[in-house]
């Protein structure tokens, strides 16, 4: 058994699980951040 | 320092911190004497269970002060801690599983330490799936905080199930009374990834942590406008 691809393999699936972890908190936190932000902005209309 | 500057500044630390790990771990560290090269997956494995320890740890401990004081603070930290470590401890698992088809001849065994290792993970999937389904916040966080509080009971029968049962998995190299028991330079690069990974948890604890305070924000405009 070539000990290279285990090691490719147990070291990419690190790094994309890590990467894809990282974009997706950024994104709901983009997200959320709209949402509140919209929020906000209504309700200031609506006490206008 | 601000909030953000901090978060800038373990980010990079982190990446600097992993990049230097990985040149320890493949051009300083010599390739196990028994195992050859495919022993290097330890530098992965080892210091991404010991930061989930570590995560877990931190959802204990946030979990008791939530319970105690009933502060957002805490339990937004508690779950972006229980989130991180499910990641780390599948990431960890995963690597693990690499590395024994080679090493074992199996990709996994319900040995003692694998199977308490699971249990870990399972608990606190649960922990998480338990947050998606409860709609009051405060009511989720109170439950959770109790769900955080018992899961991390399992990491010392984790840890001292090499020594309670007869497994395959080897007994721990770091975490045992007495010197370690791994090479002077292989501890170097185990010790370099371990402080690289915890930068990286503390680097996305911080990121995790903020969109918690927004949900918790959204959640009490939401009850501001609702009346």
């Amino acid at each position: 058994m070539n000990p290279w691809s285990f090691l490719l393999g147990a070291y990419l699936l690190a790094a994309v699980g890590l990467l894809l972890y990282l974009v997706s908190v950024s994104r709901r936190t983009r997200a959320m951040a709209e949402q509140v932000a919209a929020l906000k902005r209504r309700m200031k209309e609506t006490a206008r | 320092m601000s909030g953000r500057r901090v978060e800038r500044a373990l980010g990079l630390l982190a990446a600097v911190g992993l990049a230097i790990g990985l040149c320890i771990g493949f051009l300083y560290a010599p390739p196990d004497a028994e195992q050859g090269e495919v022993q290097r997956i330890m530098y992965l494995h080892v210091p991404l269970i010991l930061v989930s320890y570590l995560a877990f740890f931190v959802v204990f401990v946030t979990s008791i002060l939530y319970l105690a004081r009933r502060r957002e603070r805490h339990d937004a930290i508690a779950h972006s801690s229980a989130e991180i470590g499910v990641l780390f401890t599948a990431l960890a698992i995963a690597a693990g599983s690499i590395w024994g088809r080679p090493t074992w001849g199996t990709w996994w065994t319900w040995d003692a330490r694998l199977t308490s290792t699971a249990i870990l993970l399972l608990i606190f999937v649960g922990y998480l799936m338990l947050r998606a389904l409860v709609d009051d916040p405060s009511r989720g966080a109170t439950v959770c905080a109790v769900l955080g509080i018992i899961g991390f009971l399992d990491i010392p029968i984790i840890h001292m199930s090499v020594v309670w049962w007869r497994t395959l998995h080897q007994p721990a190299s770091i975490l045992r009374p007495g010197p370690p028991t791994v090479a002077p330079q292989m501890q170097v690069a185990l010790y370099a990834n371990l402080a690289a990974f915890a930068l990286l948890y503390a680097y996305l604890l911080f990121k995790r942590v903020r969109l918690e305070q927004a949900r918790w924000e959204l959640s009490r405009l939401r009850m501001e406008v609702a009346g």
